[in-house]
């Protein structure tokens, strides 16, 4: 190495920053070479000027102006961070309904299994023609309509419908079956 | 017009000091955390002043400084609540800082070395009393580091100026021992040849 590639060990080792690997080979050639004992002589007067900066002193008067500035700013930064508190809450609350209502309800109508709700005619036995017949009105007949499937299966079906509707003047009762076991939804028709 | 300003509000006046007791910074610091607003005063008196006065020496300019030093202390209410207590804050604040200071420094228009070299002409007509020598050494210094680059100045604020260990600034930098003893020794090598430079100039 010459003597200007030293320069920044010497840079380093006038203020103890130099490692011990490096300090030894350095303070051997500084012994010897007055160019370099003159770079370190004049990088050290440098260095008196840069460390009486850490002299300066601030008049009281701008640290009070500092102090207010901050202590006056700090409700309005009370107020800010609250708002933004609210603001996330909203945003938050928003989602959570989303996320609800898109695990209770079908996203889309072909998501639904179910369509026929309509009472399906059914085929009377004989003997029930002939209670029929009779018109006994303590016993009509009862059609629980089973939901019928779509011909294209479902993918993504999470819900399962069931509804149930006697023939005579009973509310119509749709039953919606998530899977969620703790979420069911009933309808009831007039 | 800058220079004369900066004479006039950093040779005077008392410093103030942060010697208290380090049981009590924490006291101070816990009630701070805890939204006290009296302690949060507390905690800004004892670090104002290395704050404001690194913030000068990296941004060259007291009214920069008050800006940067009150963007400090509002970030450290904002983010006290996060703050792990068992650490000392005086890092913290530091690296908050320099963040601050770089943010300051990006946003405003860079000085060119044409300026700094009018402004060097304008001041050097001083009388020769000692005390206004000693300020002009300052002002020569304080343009030097100006010259610097950002990271050759912030590792010299903080090993040179403010007293800090080269490991403690590394840590603060969050770079390694090795990058900042080259931005140091890049640092202070730049510094003596433009004082060298100036001296020679002016003899």
């Amino acid at each position: 190495m010459n003597c200007s590639q030293l320069e920044k060990l010497i840079a380093l080792h006038v203020e103890g920053d130099l490692p011990a690997r490096r300090r030894a080979g350095l303070t051997e050639h500084l012994r010897t070479c007055t160019r370099c004992q003159e770079f370190a002589g004049t990088i050290r007067a440098s260095q008196l000027l840069v460390k009486g900066l850490a002299q300066d002193a601030v008049e009281a008067t701008v640290f009070e102006q500092v102090r207010h500035r901050v202590l006056n700013a700090l409700p309005a930064e009370k107020e800010q961070s609250g708002f933004h508190a609210w603001r996330y809450a909203l945003v938050a609350g928003v989602l959570l309904g989303v996320l609800v209502l898109a695990r209770v309800a079908p996203r889309h109508p072909s998501n639904v299994r179910v369509t026929a709700v309509a009472p399906r005619p059914r085929e009377l036995t004989n003997t029930e023609s002939a209670e029929r017949a009779g018109a006994s009105p303590h016993r009509s007949p009862v059609g629980v309509i089973k939901a019928g499937r779509r011909s294209r299966p479902q993918r993504h079906s999470g819900t399962t419908l069931i509804a149930s509707r006697r023939m005579a003047p009973k509310p119509l009762k749709v039953k919606l079956i998530t899977n969620d076991p703790k979420i069911v939804i009933y309808w009831l028709f007039e | 017009m800058e220079s004369q300003e900066l004479t006039f509000a950093l040779t005077r006046g008392p410093v103030a000091t942060d010697s208290s007791d380090s049981d009590d910074a924490a006291k101070i610091l816990k009630r701070a955390i805890a939204g006290d607003r009296a302690a949060f005063e507390q905690v800004v008196i004892r670090h104002q002043q290395r704050v404001l006065v690194s913030a000068f020496h990296l941004l060259g300019n007291l009214h920069d400084a008050q800006d940067a030093c009150q963007d400090v202390f509002l970030r450290l209410h904002r983010y006290l609540h996060r703050f792990d207590q068992r650490r000392d804050l005086l890092p913290w604040l530091y690296r908050v800082t320099v963040n601050v200071c770089r943010d300051i420094e990006r946003r405003r228009p860079r000085l060119s070395h044409l300026d700094i070299e009018e402004q060097e002409v304008a001041t050097g007509d001083c009388g020769p009393d000692e005390e206004v020598m000693r300020d002009e050494q300052k002002e020569m210094i304080r343009r030097a580091l100006k010259r610097l680059s950002q990271n050759e100045r912030t590792a010299l604020v903080l090993r040179d100026i403010e007293g800090l260990s080269t490991k403690e600034v590394a840590g603060i930098l969050g770079s390694s021992e090795s990058t900042v003893r080259v931005h140091i020794s890049t640092g202070r090598v730049k510094i003596r040849k433009f004082v060298d430079e100036l001296e020679k100039r002016r003899s």
